[in-house]
């Protein structure tokens, strides 16, 4: 089909045309060639010889002179309001009959769509760029978590994995801006037997009977066969401390796991330097990693005592409170160079004097080996009579913990 | 026959517009009187239902924006014939939204005219391009009668519809010739 304006294939030169055309227009003689366009200009300019049309009564005004002819003086065309967008419309005066929460909901709505999205988008990243980076309060970065977790695969560090940080940094004596040496030595009454052995007297029995013991596993403890792959490491490389005292009180040395939470010193290095969950050690308990307690903690906390092996320490869940009463609530903490006796048996309380004088206990049983897990778990430390607060139920997760609840120096194995 | 154009204010276009300013009844009907047939045949000859009403519609704009405008007559005829082309786009797209009109069925008797010769003649001439127009392009056409109805060059047509003057050229050279050769088959006398 041949368009409307390509129906002339042959179009003379422009200069012709345009020729012919003013021609036409200025009324000259015409040629033959263009009589025919000459004859149409004649007719159109016919056509519009015409009197005035009659004018409409708006115009009929203004030509009166009745009415001014400015834009002002608006007549007949009433003009129309300039249609602008509701974003840069003014706020209207209290007196409008337009209240402003209306108003304010006409500009909402007059946002597109995409920038409602983008201001919703620009408002989710703020929410977690602030929770992420901890500047939002407590409530609002624990809202915009749960949001997160809920919508989203992903899993943000929680209150607990928070914590745990928090205790790790005030683990470690450098980042707690505490001198590792000057709390590097703790008191001789809390120090643990293996590392007073290794200072002065790698001899003493009791220390190579602790040093050697290997953890026997707890019928209630299903993290046996783990104790069994990991037997306890060789004291007698860890690092020892120069002058440490050989002859400690007995009732000083005894309770390794009894030794203070905020002793400063790890005291039994190993492998075993996972990340303890909050809860799980007091802020100032030192950390079973070696001197610098928690330095190379691994991502995962092989601890045979949790039974949880491989488990992220900061999906572990928060100990549960302590029972009260008794001295299970964690005489350790509170009396920490005391040599707190546990018991009437010779359970805990006779193991305070193995690593100098009294006899090694049985196969390194007991608090002194193998720190709270023995009380941690049932109570019933094989070694003796355990004390009445040990035989308090504990909950799985807490079966690490010394008897106080704490994850001693030596508990942590 | 050859009209003669003619000056339409008669050498005196910066008195009459001086006055229109202030609002003079004698130069705002001098300024009515001198553009609206032109405008008025415009819009006839582009098929407007009321013609009459919508040059009305024209010239109370114009002469409402008298202060705005600054030149001489020429430009003056190119400003009223590019917002009578305005009104006329706003009066398409306006038709086309509502339904056509039906006239009345008892239409008053047209008073006689004191020229019938001249009245005929204008009637057929009217009805012959009207025929004539609603076969070109819609930009030729509004190229043609701008030029020759306005009196407007090539440049000021390109400034009324927005076009460039190479394009107004080829418009005015395409209606130029299909008007030739509708002419021809048609055999049509003018």
């Amino acid at each position: 089909m041949t368009p409307r304006d390509d129906r002339f294939p042959d179009m003379p030169p422009s200069v012709q045309f345009d020729a012919a055309i003013e021609q036409a227009l200025r009324g000259d003689a015409l040629g033959d060639d263009v009589a025919t366009f000459g004859r149409f200009v004649d007719d159109v300019r016919v056509m519009a010889d015409r009197p005035p049309p009659p004018p409409s009564p708006a115009l009929a005004a203004v030509l009166a002179g009745s009415v001014v002819p400015h834009e002002s003086a608006s007549t007949a065309v009433p003009r129309l309001t300039r249609t602008r967008s509701l974003l840069h419309a003014r706020l209207t005066p209290p007196t409008s009959r337009r209240s402003r929460p209306a108003l304010i909901r006409l500009r909402v709505a007059a946002v597109p769509i995409a920038g409602k999205a983008a201001v919703l988008l620009a408002v989710a990243t703020a929410a977690t760029a602030g929770a992420a980076a901890g500047v939002l309060p407590e409530p609002a970065t624990h809202f915009v978590r749960r949001a997160i977790e809920v919508v989203t695969p992903f899993e943000l560090p929680g209150d607990d994995a928070r914590a745990g940080h928090g205790a790790q940094r005030v683990d470690h004596p450098s980042a707690a801006g505490i001198d590792p040496d000057a709390t590097a030595m703790p008191p001789a009454a809390s120090r643990p037997a293996a590392i007073a052995a290794d200072a002065g007297d790698a001899h003493d029995p009791g220390v190579e009977a602790n040093a050697d013991a290997q953890p026997e596993p707890n019928p209630a403890d299903d993290a046996s066969g783990w104790a069994e792959s990991y037997p306890e490491p060789d004291t007698s490389a860890w690092p020892t401390t120069p002058d440490r005292p050989t002859s400690s009180p007995p009732q000083s040395k005894g309770p390794k796991k009894a030794a203070p939470p905020d002793a400063g010193l790890p005291t039994e290095p190993g492998p075993k330097t996972g990340h303890v969950p909050p809860g799980h050690a007091s802020p100032g308990s030192p950390r079973p990693g070696g001197p610098g307690s928690g330095g190379d903690a691994p991502l995962f906390d092989p601890d045979p005592s949790t039974g949880r092996v491989g488990q992220p320490a900061g999906k572990r869940r928060p100990a549960r409170p302590e029972p009260s009463g008794g001295p299970s609530s964690n005489p350790a903490r509170e009396r920490p160079h005391d040599g707190p006796t546990r018991g009437a048996g010779p359970g805990p309380g006779s193991n305070k004097e193995a690593p100098t004088s009294g006899p090694p206990p049985a196969a390194g049983h007991g608090p002194s080996a193998e720190g709270g897990r023995d009380h941690g778990q049932c109570g019933q430390s094989r070694a003796g009579a355990p004390g009445p607060s040990d035989c308090a139920p504990r909950a799985p997760h807490d079966r690490g913990r010394g008897p106080g609840g704490d994850t001693g120096p030596a508990g942590a194995l | 026959m050859a009209i003669e154009r003619r000056d339409s204010f008669d050498g005196e276009f910066d008195a009459v517009l001086a006055a229109a300013r202030t609002g003079a009844p004698w130069a705002l009907g001098r300024i009515y009187g001198a553009l609206s047939p032109a405008v008025a045949g415009l819009f006839r000859a582009q098929g407007v239902d009321d013609p009459d009403d919508l040059t009305s519609e024209v010239f109370v704009g114009v002469l409402r924006k008298l202060a705005w405008f600054d030149g001489d007559g020429a430009g003056f005829r190119s400003w009223v014939f590019t917002i009578a082309y305005r009104r006329l786009a706003d009066e398409r797209r306006r038709s086309a939204r509502r339904p056509p009109p039906v006239p009345l069925t008892a239409r008053p008797e047209p008073a006689a005219p004191d020229d019938v010769h001249a009245e005929v003649e204008r009637s057929l001439a009217t009805e012959r391009v009207r025929a004539l127009c609603d076969r070109l392009a819609p930009a030729q056409r509004d190229v043609l009668l701008l030029r020759v109805l306005g009196d407007l060059t090539v440049d000021q047509v390109a400034g009324v519809i927005g076009k460039s003057r190479g394009a107004v050229k080829a418009l005015q050279r395409r209606g130029y010739a299909a008007i030739a050769l509708l002419l021809e088959q048609d055999g049509v006398p003018l």
